[in-house]
């Protein structure tokens, strides 16, 4: 991750307060988890497992110790009381200083763990009658019948006492050690196998998560050295199928990007060809003006002149239109759809093309139906496909003609017709006036080529679509359809 | 000197236009490929201006033509597609220029007088016969280092007389130099500016063939007054 902003940083120079703050490392995060999950698990296992031991010892060998009370009761019993030694009998236990596990604790002898049991067997009047060597001289426990849980010098026994029919008491006891040892041991056993995973499973997340990041670290950097002028795909090749879905996004943003980037170019270099026209005419009748030697040359150049700057004027207005109707340049709040009333926005249109018709003697009609009609759209983009169109029908149709507009609904479908009498279009240029700088020939008037481009753009924005009359019209009647709503 | 000015831009043709009637040039013009083919074989063209973005037959393609139809006038290509490569293509196509827009008038004036010089295989810019020396790029007329004045067609008239010295014009083809399409054409027309002439410079710079047309002799030196 930091190599990655390494990268960026260095091919970008972003600032420091650009740089966004990194979330923690992906490899760092799985590591933990997993070491932590382990964990638990191992500590649960070993847990259980221990409590089940202790809980299965305790069982086996408080049954034994019983086992051991009765059998010391039918060996010890004595019928007779008077039978009795005044010295209290006592059983050597082997002992022996082997430690260690097992077998280790194991002679022909006996059992190094013999220390850690111990009996007692008292008369009914309380005197010793018989311990094993390691017992004290008094009772393991108090004399009452059953199990119990004692201290004899600091360390935690399990005592059993018995009694029989002539009163006399018999003890068993074990060092709970034993048991717990056990169970320690078992516990053990189970722990150490995830204790094994933890390691193995670190190495094995440190590598995969490695890899996986080797090929992020390649497609970063394919990413890096990517340049708007050459936006080639990104190769994925062996990328994981996780992160070749973020390839694919990317690349399909890059091939929209660039196609973007493209047509932009295109149309830039149009717009500054588009300019230089118009722009040689403006430069040629000014040097005309200069070096006209009477009035009437001087008048003939300025008009030349004005009506150029009016084209520029026109030009750049119309570039404008185009751009701002560009698909990528929405609007920064979005567009904005309300309801808007057609006539109301058409006779608008109309009013602010009253001027220009004046000029070319044209007469401007709208023909409204009785009902208003209204559609659902943007009202600038509405306002500039109306413009467009009619002041298409003002300046390519004949002087001191007419100009007729029409709002229609067929089969609850409004359209808006406009007609003028102009030339019409041909066959052959049908589909060439909808291209951006396409001139007619012959018309006489200059335009900019792009009333069409930008009305057909305009209305592609409300969903409408423009038709153009049949080749056997006089004139030219161009149809708005707007879209059902 | 006569230019055909092939350009469908009705507002920057109308400008080269007066530019160019300014400066002593008769100039037709039409707004399309085939039309530019059509003015070639029909009329005697001195010059001309090619705009490449022409409708219906390209600049280019007409350029073509042209050439394979053995037409060897001199061609200026004038247009808003001026990257070398672009340039490049235009010269091989066969233009003797290139001007891209926008130009300057006077360069444009300039390029169209050096390619006029160089179809007529002339070196010097102004022409000397006898005692006038005619400035085609001032518009200037000398007689004995005296300034003379001229209208546009008088000069006109004088310079294609003075360029073809020792060779007779018709009356026919001064006229076709002289005059567009679309202007009325007086049946004397030459015989007056002629006449113009000779009053304002002297009468043996330009002599009569009675019939045939007018000749400026290369030695048409008068008998000065010393």
């Amino acid at each position: 991750m930091n190599r990655t902003g390494a990268a960026l940083s260095d091919n970008q120079n972003y600032s420091e307060a650009e740089t966004p703050t990194t979330g923690r490392s992906l490899r760092k995060t799985l590591l933990w988890v997993l070491v932590s999950a382990l964990a638990v698990l191992a500590s649960c296992s070993g847990l259980v497992s221990y409590l089940d031991a202790l809980t299965e010892a305790n069982e086996l060998f408080d049954a034994k110790l019983a086992h051991s009370a009765r059998v010391l009761e039918a060996f010890a019993h004595r019928e007779n009381p008077d039978n009795r030694q005044a010295e209290a009998l006592v059983v050597e236990v082997w002992r022996s200083d082997l430690s260690g596990r097992g077998e280790d604790l194991v002679t022909a002898d006996g059992h190094a763990y013999e220390t850690k049991l111990s009996f007692q067997a008292w008369s009914h009047d309380g005197q010793l009658l018989l311990r094993s060597s390691n017992a004290h001289s008094e009772p393991l426990a108090p004399l009452v019948a059953g199990f119990a849980d004692i201290q004899i010098d600091d360390q935690s026994w399990r005592t059993f006492t018995l009694q029989n029919r002539d009163g006399e008491w018999f003890q068993t006891g074990e060092d709970r050690a034993i048991r717990e040892e056990l169970a320690e041991g078992i516990a053990q056993s189970a722990l150490l196998p995830w204790l094994l995973a933890v390691p193995i499973m670190g190495l094995v997340v440190w590598f995969v998560v490695g890899a996986a990041c080797r090929s992020l670290e390649r497609i970063t950097e394919q990413v890096a050295h990517r340049d708007p002028e050459r936006l080639s795909p990104i190769r994925a090749d062996q990328a994981p199928m996780e992160i070749y879905g973020l390839v694919q996004a990317i690349n399909g943003l890059l091939a929209r990007l660039d196609d973007t980037l493209e047509r932009e170019r295109r149309f830039t270099e149009d717009a500054a060809h588009e300019l230089r026209t118009p722009l040689a005419a403006l430069k040629v009748h000014a040097q005309n003006l200069s070096t006209s030697r009477n009035a009437e040359e001087s008048e003939r150049s300025l008009a030349g002149l004005l009506s150029g700057v009016d084209r520029s004027e026109r030009l750049i207005d119309q570039l404008l239109q185009l751009a701002r109707l560009d698909p990528e340049a929405a609007a920064p709040n979005g567009v904005v759809s309300h309801s808007i009333d057609l006539g109301e926005c058409l006779a608008q249109q109309m009013a602010d093309l009253a001027p220009f018709a004046e000029q070319r003697r044209v007469c401007l009609q709208l023909h409204r139906p009785t009902k208003t009609e209204h559609i659902i759209g943007d009202e600038a983009t509405l306002s500039v496909l109306f413009r467009n169109l009619i002041d298409n029908a003002i300046r390519y149709g004949p002087e001191g003609a007419e100009v007729d507009v029409h709002i229609h609904v067929d089969e609850g479908k409004q359209s808006v017709e406009i007609c003028d009498q102009g030339p019409g279009i041909d066959a052959a240029s049908r589909e060439a006036v909808f291209r951006r700088f396409h001139r007619g020939l012959g018309s006489g008037q200059i335009g900019s080529g792009l009333g069409l481009s930008i009305a057909e753009r305009a209305a592609e924005r409300l969903g409408a679509t423009i038709t153009l009359s049949p080749v056997t019209e006089p004139g030219l009647r161009v149809r708005v359809l707007f879209p059902s709503e | 000197m006569r230019v055909l000015l092939a350009e469908d831009d009705p507002l920057l043709r109308q400008g080269i236009v007066d530019t160019l009637s300014r400066a002593a040039m008769t100039v037709d013009w039409v707004e399309d490929g085939p039309s530019t083919l059509r003015a070639l074989r029909d009329a005697s063209f001195d010059l001309l201006v090619l705009d490449l973005g022409l409708p219906l037959i390209d600049g280019l393609e007409v350029l073509k033509r042209l050439r394979a139809d053995g037409n060897a006038i001199p061609v200026l290509i004038l247009t808003a597609r001026d990257r070398a490569s672009e340039r490049v293509r235009g010269l091989d196509a066969g233009a003797d220029d290139y001007l891209g827009k926008p130009f300057d008038s006077a360069e444009l004036l300039a390029r169209l007088r050096a390619l006029h010089r160089r179809q007529r295989g002339a070196a010097a810019s102004p022409i000397v016969v006898g005692r006038v020396r005619l400035d085609p790029a001032a518009m200037l007329v000398r007689l004995d280092g005296r300034l003379v004045e001229l209208p546009r067609r008088e000069f006109a008239l004088l310079q294609l007389l003075m360029e073809q010295a020792g060779r007779v014009l018709t009356h026919q083809s001064i006229i076709d130099k002289l005059y567009r399409w679309d202007e009325e054409v007086d049946s004397n027309a030459a015989q007056v500016h002629v006449h113009h002439l000779r009053k304002k410079l002297y009468p043996e710079l330009i002599k009569t063939l009675r019939g045939v047309g007018y000749l400026v002799p290369k030695d048409a030196v008068s008998d000065a007054p010393t």
